[in-house]
């Protein structure tokens, strides 16, 4: 049957354009629907893309051949490596970028992509034939487009009610329509709808703040790129440099003053006045919750972060609010520095529908409805780099499944902070917008943005989503650092090798400069601190390793998706159903589950080994 | 479920008997009875052979003589190397031998774990999978069961400031990490060591202080006394349910102390039916003289003494050098009804050795008066599984601390994490989102 579209992608936020990147140069036909194509790849809320957990997911992604590290590069004004005084196992690395330019790029990156198609529209429906397959999309004009796969990405879009005090907007950001249709028909697909809230600070116009009341933040003197393709050592270029100009950010505080002001308008604000009821983040708090959580603290930081490099925008992080207009007008007057700013856009709060992800797989892919696939804020989570981490694995997934009618792709919690992202979305429903934190990762001395690549390319490569140039320069670095490495174990200093002296805290590649030279062992400055950061934490690896084999062996066994729990001899009643409501992929995912015990894995294996 | 790894168990059935057997299964179970003796065979087979004693019972190198049963992949149980260590029946000394077997690498065996891996590896036929559910189902359901009573017990009242402590010290580290733009200072390397320090002391103290080691040098003994003929054999048959004294309707038939341990349920005691003390009819130096002598010192040194009578006995006074701790009334099969009760400043209850009628009262009172009364008091006893989780703990937080000497974050923590999935074994996880609730319910994130 001849199609309009493999996979159609509804939604062309962070999720969605690196689905229809991953999946289209992949080598299918992708439609991207978009209410507004002019806003594909738009940083609705901070413009900034990285930090701990984040940064290295975005690493991640980068190496698997996404697009979020390539655009960031490009769009970077300001680049910072943080907790650098801490081991790289958890440096994250972080990057303001001009949210203009940053959009821009990802729809130039889109453009190249021969098999993408962009479409404006709203999707209002999503056909599904009697097998329960999916067969097309209807738009809100009526046009239907046939397709056998649809990967649903529409962020805080789904029934959006944006929140400024006392005044309700519909919109998933201002100025722009809320989908409506889409959340009634993932309820008739049978899908149990839940809804999360989130908010942004307000912005500000440049020209009419007193920087000097600020403290100057400034960037790393020598920026770190996302991409592994501009960290690589090249023939070009020594080292990396970012495209665009570099500038500075800002530090203040709220003061007492404000908080008193706040406390005595709660009862317009939003959340404490019951307009809204859904669960916002903990992480990320409005500063009315700041205020009232934390009453004895005196004041709260603000960072004032530029737009863009051509806008008059400044982005006040540190105070988001859905306080009306009236009193964030007043906060801001209250804030040394601000007394004339002038607010160019008022802080929000929105409420979204989202699909409690454990009606989802591990491939993303919905257990309900074949060929249907969801990422990004609608499962749940929040942040540019986890939608975008989702956005790429059904991408992947809804390319497999169109051309082998099975999605199977997924990475394991030893293997990527994706994996990890995946897993805790389909084991334990979210509580408030799942955020990536590096405490969420138990192999997190494993997963550093230092060794995305070695962890994950051979893996793009393998899907074919890495194109040659990369893998090549890849295959370079690799070969050089196990080769380098060898050679430790068998230069000695002072009979003992120098792998092993590397091992101690106190030593470093410089101490041994001159003995690698004399024997030839030279590398760039970059490979040389990869090998030593690789030793630093060999031994506490291998330590885990033992678990990772351990849990490997229940990953790699595997649950039948039509599995009859009720079949199960010996079960008990609370382990079977919490295991028909999760229906886990893998017998390590099932022992994942809150309430799961190993006897009760155990007794499922016996039944899967019976079949 | 993992099936590679090497596991052990104790795998007689509960409760004493002249021998006990420890089962090791997986592929190092060979190299680890290697380590317990110099005379380990390789081949398979059944071998008589000494085992050095566990370090916690004695200092130095003693061994003791055990029966070791040699099994190799594919022809044993589990279709793994298989080792049997038959050992004799002291109890604490098997715990021992587990614990050290956990000690050099071996992970205790969840339950219906033995039988699991002989099914995975084909040596068990479908038709039996079903079967091995269901135990694994009963020893699970029984383990929970066991995890919620500890749960609200001893041990978890006092395991529960060192998690809280390890878990707000592994928060605060947390907390520092991920949001280390936040205006906070989280903690301090001298905070951190103290905090260390005082949950290493806590566990210490706790293995210090617990019935496994109390239980090492003395275990509860009973003796029981009365008439011959009073039903004293019979009643330690019962409560072992085998026949290790021999009885016959003629009295005097016990011409020796005979001892058994006997598990009740919250420990295990021994009973001593000491030899009749019926008056000495003639020759004060001969037999009978001496066997009484032994049966006087026995009752002099039990830490609990148990009066038989007869219940059809008209006079079952028999005149005692110690006030007995409780009086058992046998044969209430041949007389249900007890006369008019005479007065008596300790319990009495009425028992049938032979019916069985009441003797799980009997059990009851007697593992009052060993270990006291539930709830006030008791005892703590910790299984072999739960001292090598401490043990983990404790060597994690060891780690930590030579960690926090190159102030390297990311390793404390990571120790941390292991010594507080220790603790968690025991008594559940500590999850990351509980660390992460942790840190925001004290600290105000919010870039």
């Amino acid at each position: 049957m001849k199609v309009d579209f493999d996979i159609l992608v509804i939604g062309g936020g962070h999720a969605g354009a690196e689905a229809s990147w991953a999946a289209s140069r992949l080598g299918v036909r992708v439609g991207l629907i978009s209410l507004d194509p002019s806003r594909i790849g738009a940083m609705s809320c901070n413009p900034a893309i990285g930090g701990l957990a984040k940064g290295q997911m975005v690493r991640e992604i980068d190496a698997l051949g996404g697009l979020m590290g390539l655009a960031t590069d490009r769009t970077g004004i300001q680049f910072r490596m943080l907790n650098r005084s801490k081991g790289p196992a958890v440096w994250g690395p972080r990057a303001q970028c001009d949210k203009y330019k940053y959009a821009a790029e990802v729809q130039r990156l889109l453009h190249t992509c021969q098999n993408l198609t962009i479409l404006k529209g709203e999707a209002v429906e999503i056909l599904v034939d009697e097998h329960r397959h999916v067969t097309g999309v209807v738009l809100s004009d009526q046009t239907r487009l046939s397709c056998r796969s649809v990967i649903v990405t529409t962020g805080t879009f789904l029934r959006a009610l944006m929140h400024t005090g006392e005044q309700k907007t519909e919109g998933g950001r201002v100025g722009e329509q809320s989908a409506r249709g889409l959340s009634d028909c993932l309820r008739k697909l049978g899908l149990e709808l839940g809804r999360l809230k989130t908010g942004t600070p307000p912005r500000l116009k440049r020209q009419t703040i007193d920087f000097s009341k600020f403290e100057i933040q400034p960037g790393d003197a020598q920026p770190a790129p996302f991409s592994y393709l501009n960290e690589y050592p090249s023939e070009s270029r020594a080292v990396w440099s970012p495209p665009l100009p570099q500038v500075e950010c800002w530090l203040g505080t709220t003061n007492p003053d404000i908080h008193e002001l706040i406390r005595a308008n709660l009862h317009r604000a939003p959340m404490y006045s019951g307009q809204i009821q859904s669960t916002g983040p903990r992480y990320c708090p409005s500063i009315e919750d700041k205020v009232v959580r934390f009453s004895d603290k005196p004041s709260h930081q603000i960072f004032l972060e530029p737009e863009g490099l051509d806008t008059d925008e400044i982005y006040c992080n540190g105070i988001s609010t859905s306080l009306p207009a009236d009193v964030q007008s007043e906060i801001i007057r209250r804030i040394p520095g601000l007394e004339n700013a002038l607010v160019l856009r008022w802080g929000y709060a929105v409420e979204y529908d989202m699909v409690w992800p454990h009606q989802i797989r591990a491939t993303l892919e919905t257990k309900l409805i074949h060929g249907l696939f969801l990422a990004g804020q609608i499962n749940g989570t929040s942040g540019y780099e986890e939608a975008a981490a989702q956005g790429l694995i059904a991408g992947i997934n809804a390319f497999q499944y169109v051309t082998t009618g099975q999605a199977s792709f997924t990475l394991r919690r030893d293997q990527a902070y994706i994996g990890v992202l995946i897993d805790d979305l389909v084991t334990k429903p979210p509580i408030e917008p799942y955020r990536m934190f590096t405490s969420r990762a138990e192999h997190r001395l494993l997963l550093r943005n230092d060794n995305a690549d070695l962890r994950l390319t051979e893996i793009g490569y393998q899907i074919g989503l890495v194109r040659s140039d990369r893998y090549d320069a890849f295959v370079r670095v690799r070969d050089t650092i196990a080769q380098t490495t060898d050679r430790l174990k068998q230069l000695r200093c002072d009979g003992t090798s120098l792998f092993d002296l590397l091992r101690r805290p106190d030593r470093s590649w410089n101490n041994f400069s001159e003995l690698l030279i004399r024997n030839g062992v030279v590398t760039d400055p970059h490979t040389a601190w990869r090998i030593e950061t690789q030793i630093k934490y060999e031994g506490y690896i291998t330590r885990q390793d033992k678990s990772i084999q351990r849990l490997n062996q229940l990953e790699d066994k595997l649950i039948p998706a039509d599995f009859d729990y009720r079949q199960v001899v010996g079960l008990r009643n609370e382990a079977r159903s919490k295991l028909i409501q999760f229906t886990p992929r893998s017998l390590g995912q099932a022992l994942r589950i809150s309430g799961i015990t190993p006897a009760d894995v155990t007794v499922l294996a016996i039944a899967l080994r019976g079949k | 479920m993992i099936t590679t790894d090497t596991i052990v168990a104790i795998s007689s059935a509960v409760g004493v008997a002249a021998r006990m057997i420890v089962r090791v299964s997986g592929d190092r179970a060979i190299a680890l009875l290697n380590e317990l003796t110099d005379e380990a065979p390789t081949r398979p087979g059944a071998y008589r052979i000494p085992l050095r004693c566990p370090k916690a019972l004695c200092e130095t190198s003693v061994t003791f003589p055990a029966w070791v049963y040699v099994f190799c992949s594919p022809r044993s149980y589990t279709g793994q190397d298989l080792i049997e260590l038959h050992l004799p029946g002291n109890p604490l000394l098997v715990q021992s031998v587990v614990e050290d077997l956990i000690r050099r690498g071996a992970r205790s065996a969840e339950p219906g774990e033995f039988t699991f891996r002989a099914f995975i590896h084909g040596r068990l036929g479908l038709t039996e999978a079903e079967g091995v559910a269901l135990t694994i189902h009963a020893a699970n359901e029984s383990e929970l069961r066991a995890a919620r009573q500890l749960m609200s017990g001893e041990l978890a009242r006092r395991l529960a400031k060192p998690m809280d402590r390890l878990a707000d010290a592994l928060a605060l580290l947390e907390a520092g990490i991920d949001f280390v733009e936040e205006d906070i200072s989280f903690i301090s390397t001298q905070e951190l060591t103290d905090r260390i320090d005082q949950v290493r002391q806590e566990i210490e103290q706790l293995l210090r202080s617990t019935a496994r080691i109390e239980r090492i040098t003395h275990e509860p003994r009973f003796v029981l006394v009365g008439k011959p003929n009073s039903g004293k054999s019979s009643l330690l048959n019962a409560l072992t349910r085998s026949d290790r004294a021999v009885i016959s309707p003629v009295a005097g038939t016990t011409r020796d102390a005979i001892s058994a341990q006997i598990v009740l349920d919250r420990g295990i005691v021994t009973v001593i039916d000491v030899a009749g003390l019926e008056p000495i009819t003639h020759d004060p130096h001969g037999i009978q003289t001496q066997m009484q002598e032994q049966a006087l010192r026995t009752l002099q040194h039990a830490d609990f003494v148990i009066q038989v009578v007869d219940a059809t006995d008209p006079d079952p006074s028999v005149r005692l050098p110690r006030i007995p701790d409780l009086r058992v009334v046998n044969k209430i099969d041949l007389k249900p009804h007890p006369d008019v009760q005479e007065g008596c400043s300790f319990p009495t209850v009425r028992v049938s050795a032979k019916t069985g009628e009441n003797l799980s009262e009997l059990e009851r009172i007697m593992s009052e008066l060993a270990f006291g009364r539930v709830e006030t008091g008791a005892t703590l006893s910790l299984s072999a599984r739960h001292v090598a989780a401490l043990e983990e703990c404790l060597s994690a937080l060891d780690q930590a601390n030579t960690s926090t000497s190159t102030g390297a974050t990311e390793l404390i923590a990571q120790d941390l994490r292991v010594a507080l999935e220790a603790l968690g074994r025991i008594l559940g996880q500590v999850t990351p989102d509980d660390l992460l609730g942790r840190i925001f319910s004290s600290f105000c994130i919010g870039k």
